[in-house]
């Protein structure tokens, strides 16, 4: 039994890896982001700004960079969302649930497989993140590939969640693209935790934003120099937020998929 | 019929097609207010001082510059979407001349440019309390920025037949404008970045220009830049009329074919 379901999974896991040629217009344009980022945003910006960690100035370009690559990831995880919108109009979803796998297998298969998915399409700019902070530790790159791959999967979770629960393109574009400017902002993308310390809001909604956290434990693998002493929280904490993060969003995906999937899509 | 009217109604019926995208326009909104009340507020606290004295009041004038231009870009989408269905064969059949069409189009983007950026402005006159004959010179930029935006979008939109292409051209080109302008960053500080080609592209971009005036107009004190209004006005006068007659000679071409 356990093997037909890992089968199973697998098999989910796949279909949606294998849409990927699907989306190469979609990366080109994702990839001239990052590039325009991280070669003229974050390379003027460091010479405008001046932040101070506990041990010291902190190189802005290098924390610059995580934060854009974690942007990017990030609504290339949220757009899964509005892929379930469109399987649900298409009825692509009434036929995976006739499928014989079971509900949760289903869930949990396209979380993994959206989550391998964003991790991929992510890939070329991951690369560019490797190459420019100079990541030789083999321990890192896998390290920051498992956190990317983790947090897409968390993502790709509460995408498909929204999507189930809202069933509607409309006010999930509202939903996502008002999320996506502020979950973007109010976390440590852009700025380390120490710099929202003015605006106290701010600061405590960066503070429990995952984003933030999947964003500073990337930059404490990478770039631990200029990253000990401005994360959100201490490493471990982070980390176990991240793995909490993922988990609680592909069970939210599996309750949404087990009890509210039936009724088809509706405005 | 007045001459240039059906050009108007042509307008019309796309500034009524902008309400349609209400959820997008939302999340535009949100990003604008975000970008200007998170992003720049805390940035305000990093930003060292000598280079920007007030980062919030340095990009109010840059969004509002981004908001016309986001607003008048999305009319590419549309004329690239009915190029695609043919339902510009539709639009030909109409009782108006060629002529009205491609500037109606045109207007379409100038009309969503100006409706979606007035909020901004207005925001502007609250943030900063400058109420003067100035603003008409800040409606006129808007007029013209939205015109040159508007016609490159369609120029773009008509450019290559492929549909993907044509969205990756579009959105490249939306970034680069984007990016290398003068909204997030001062020219002093891009001036001893880039090489001088680069920089020079960069300052004479519309959006660039746009802003530089917006910055004249509403917040001078903050960054004292030695351009010429008249000079700026000029070279945005100019930029105006070349994408305008680029964008038409290229959406008429492609509505014959």
């Amino acid at each position: 039994m356990i093997v037909e379901d890992l089968r199973a999974l697998a098999l989910i896991a796949l279909w949606d890896v294998r849409k990927l040629g699907r989306y190469k217009f979609f990366l080109a344009m994702r990839f001239a982001w990052f590039l325009l980022q991280v070669l003229v945003f974050g390379f003027i910006v460091a010479h405008m700004v001046s932040i101070r960690g506990p041990y010291g100035p902190i190189d802005y370009y290098k924390f610059y960079v995580v934060g854009a690559y974690m942007a990017v990831l990030f609504s290339m995880s949220i757009m899964r969302g509005h892929e379930i919108v469109e399987e649900l109009e298409d009825g692509l979803i009434d036929y995976q649930l006739s499928l014989p796998i079971k509900r949760r297998i289903l869930a949990i298969g396209r979380a993994l497989g959206g989550g391998i998915a964003s991790f991929t399409y992510s890939l070329p700019m991951l690369i560019v993140l490797i190459v420019v902070l100079g990541v030789s530790s083999v321990l890192q790159v896998a390290l920051l590939a498992l956190v990317a791959f983790l947090f897409a999967s968390g993502l790709v979770g509460v995408a498909m969640s929204i999507a189930l629960w809202l069933r509607s393109g409309d006010k999930l574009d509202i939903l996502m693209g008002i999320s996506d400017s502020l979950l973007v902002r109010l976390s440590t993308i852009f700025y380390p935790i120490v710099a929202l310390i003015p605006i106290t809001i701010y600061y405590y909604l960066a503070k429990v934003n995952p984003v933030s956290h999947a964003v500073d434990v990337l930059r404490i693998t990478a770039i631990p120099e200029y990253a000990q002493g401005v994360t959100v929280s201490d490493p471990l904490i982070m980390a176990s937020y991240i793995a909490g993060f993922t988990l609680t969003s592909i069970l939210a995906a599996i309750t949404l998929l087990e009890r509210r999937i039936e009724g088809g899509y509706g405005r | 019929m007045m001459f240039g009217a059906p050009a108007f109604m042509v307008a019309y019926r796309d500034l009524q097609r902008f309400w349609k995208y209400r959820w997008w326009l939302a999340g535009l909104i949100a990003m604008n207010l975000a970008d200007l009340f998170i992003f720049a507020i805390v940035f305000r606290g990093i930003v060292r001082r000598e280079v920007i004295p007030d980062y919030f009041h340095f990009l109010a004038p840059g969004i509002a510059s981004i908001a016309a231009f986001a607003a008048a870009f999305t009319i590419g989408r549309e004329v690239m979407m009915e190029l695609r269905r043919g339902f510009h064969h539709y639009l030909l059949s109409l009782p108006i001349s060629r002529v009205d069409l491609v500037l109606g189009r045109i207007l379409g983007g100038v009309v969503r440019g100006v409706i979606y950026q007035m909020p901004f402005l207005a925001l502007l006159v609250i943030l900063t309390g400058m109420v003067s004959p100035a603003l008409a010179l800040a409606l006129i930029v808007t007029i013209m920025v939205s015109a040159s935006m508007s016609s490159l979008s369609i120029a773009l939109s008509t450019a290559v037949k492929s549909l993907e292409m044509q969205a990756t051209i579009r959105s490249i080109t939306y970034f680069a404008i984007f990016f290398l302008s003068n909204v997030f960053y001062p020219e002093n500080v891009l001036k001893t970045r880039f090489p001088e080609p680069l920089y020079t592209i960069i300052v004479n971009n519309p959006i660039s220009i746009a802003t530089s005036i917006y910055r004249m107009i509403f917040t001078p004190e903050i960054i004292q830049d030695t351009h010429q209004v008249e000079v700026l006005l000029a070279k945005l006068t100019l930029w105006t009329i070349t994408l305008v007659v680029v964008g038409a000679i290229l959406y008429d071409r492609n509505l014959k074919g």
